[in-house]
């Protein structure tokens, strides 16, 4: 399947943009793990924005920093997280065992894996069809891949989102998850002035999965299943052409093969 | 091209018995498939339950012919189709409830969107005269050798 790269949207403390990150992946600064900080979004009204949890923040941010201010309605949409919101899982869980069980509406609301899509749609007011899918630690990799064959099949441009927010105690006792990353790609069926590369997107396969050659990122990229991710930004970065094999659903590979546009 | 009966089509795909819905291959060409099928009317059919076969059974009907259609292409090139199994469907429209009170045989179409090894993806219809009985997009992913 062969698609073409139009926009990248990147978010972990530390490197809070594309701009930010392709630096650090090419190796013109040390990547030094930031503070968190609350991302601001201007794209919701203030009464949507303040039912939306970390998560969906950074869905969303990293949604608008790829898909740009144009055509954002137009964009179909594949959200990718490894196990949801788990704030919201907790806070749920919570009030499950308090006396009259007062589950708060908000949380309720947002407790469906879509919740993300479902806010995106809202601030982009964006009508094409929207999937929503999960595969624990390889959810960037079968998001990819369901993105690739809906541009592919569909013919239309389309919104990846991928992105993991690590769980609150207790959860994190069950959960291991040391880092906040999403990362988000502006996909079309055919190349434009927009292009950044074209990836041609394969599954099945064995061999080894491609880590990041700087030890902080390798960490990173194994402390986050959307910063999976990280060995194909890492070529996109330093304007390599090349191969990367990232760990896909059922021991198998996804492989993606790098040609750069401009 | 001539016609593909039910013994020769049985034999393309891993579905044995009864539970291979197809009757003919009525024409084929790179892309797509046409097959026909009196199935849901018999007795044996394996998908009755109660006595009725619900009409969301179409969508395997369409499978089985992109089933066919896969194994005819591999044949044609030497090869053999791995199994595969359903991942993922999409746009299913259903147009009735039950399938096996259609008098006339069904005609499952099948078109090719996208081939990648057997990794699949398809849109079929299901049809009976010129009525609609569910159309919809299905994805097939092939089994790794050792699965």
């Amino acid at each position: 399947m062969q698609v073409y790269l139009n926009g990248v949207g990147v978010y972990t403390p530390g490197m809070e943009d594309w701009e930010q990150a392709a630096a650090v992946l090419a190796g013109n600064r040390p990547y030094v793990c930031g503070e968190e900080k609350k991302i601001q979004l201007q794209l919701l009204q203030p009464n949507e924005r303040r039912r939306t949890t970390k998560l969906i923040r950074l869905a969303l941010e990293v949604a608008q920093q790829a898909a740009g201010t144009e055509s954002a309605a137009d964009y179909a949409t594949v959200f990718a997280a490894s196990d949801g919101d788990h704030e919201v899982v907790d806070k749920m869980c919570m009030a499950l065992t308090l006396p009259e069980h007062p589950v708060s509406p908000t949380n309720f609301h947002n407790s469906v894996h879509n919740a993300p899509a479902g806010y995106w749609a809202i601030a982009a007011a964006a009508t094409a069809g929207s999937t929503s899918l999960c595969a624990c630690d390889e959810s960037f990799a079968a998001g990819l891949l369901e993105a690739s064959a809906l541009v592919e099949v569909e013919k239309r441009p389309l919104l990846l989102v991928a992105y993991d927010y690590p769980p609150p105690m207790p959860l994190a006792t069950l959960r291991t998850m040391d880092a906040i990353f999403g990362v988000a790609f502006l996909l079309a069926p055919e190349p434009s002035q927009d292009s950044i590369a074209s990836l041609q997107v394969a599954f099945g396969g064995q061999g080894r999965y491609s880590q990041c050659s700087e030890p902080g990122l390798e960490v990173l990229r194994q402390s986050n299943p959307a910063a999976r991710s990280l060995p194909l930004l890492e070529l996109l970065a330093r304007r390599q052409p090349g191969e990367v094999l990232l760990p896909g659903v059922q021991q198998r590979r996804v492989r993606v093969e790098v040609s750069l546009c401009r | 091209m001539s016609v593909i009966g039910r013994e020769e089509l049985a034999a393309m795909i891993p579905h044995k018995g009864t539970m291979c819905l197809l009757d003919q291959v009525v024409r084929w060409d790179q892309c797509s498939i046409e097959c026909t099928s009196l199935s849901h009317r018999r007795t044996e059919n394996p998908l009755r339950h109660d006595g009725r076969i619900a009409a969301v059974h179409a969508i395997e009907y369409g499978a089985q012919a992109m089933a066919v259609h896969g194994a005819l292409l591999a044949s044609e090139q030497g090869r053999c189709l791995r199994p595969g199994y359903i991942a993922a469907l999409r746009n299913i429209e259903i147009a009735c409830s039950t399938i096996d009170d259609i008098d006339r045989p069904l005609q499952v179409k099948a078109w090719q969107l996208m081939a990648d090894g057997g990794n699949l993806v398809y849109q079929f219809e299901v049809k009976a005269g010129r009525e609609l009985v569910a159309s919809g997009r299905v994805t097939v992913v092939e089994m790794e050798e050792n699965e």
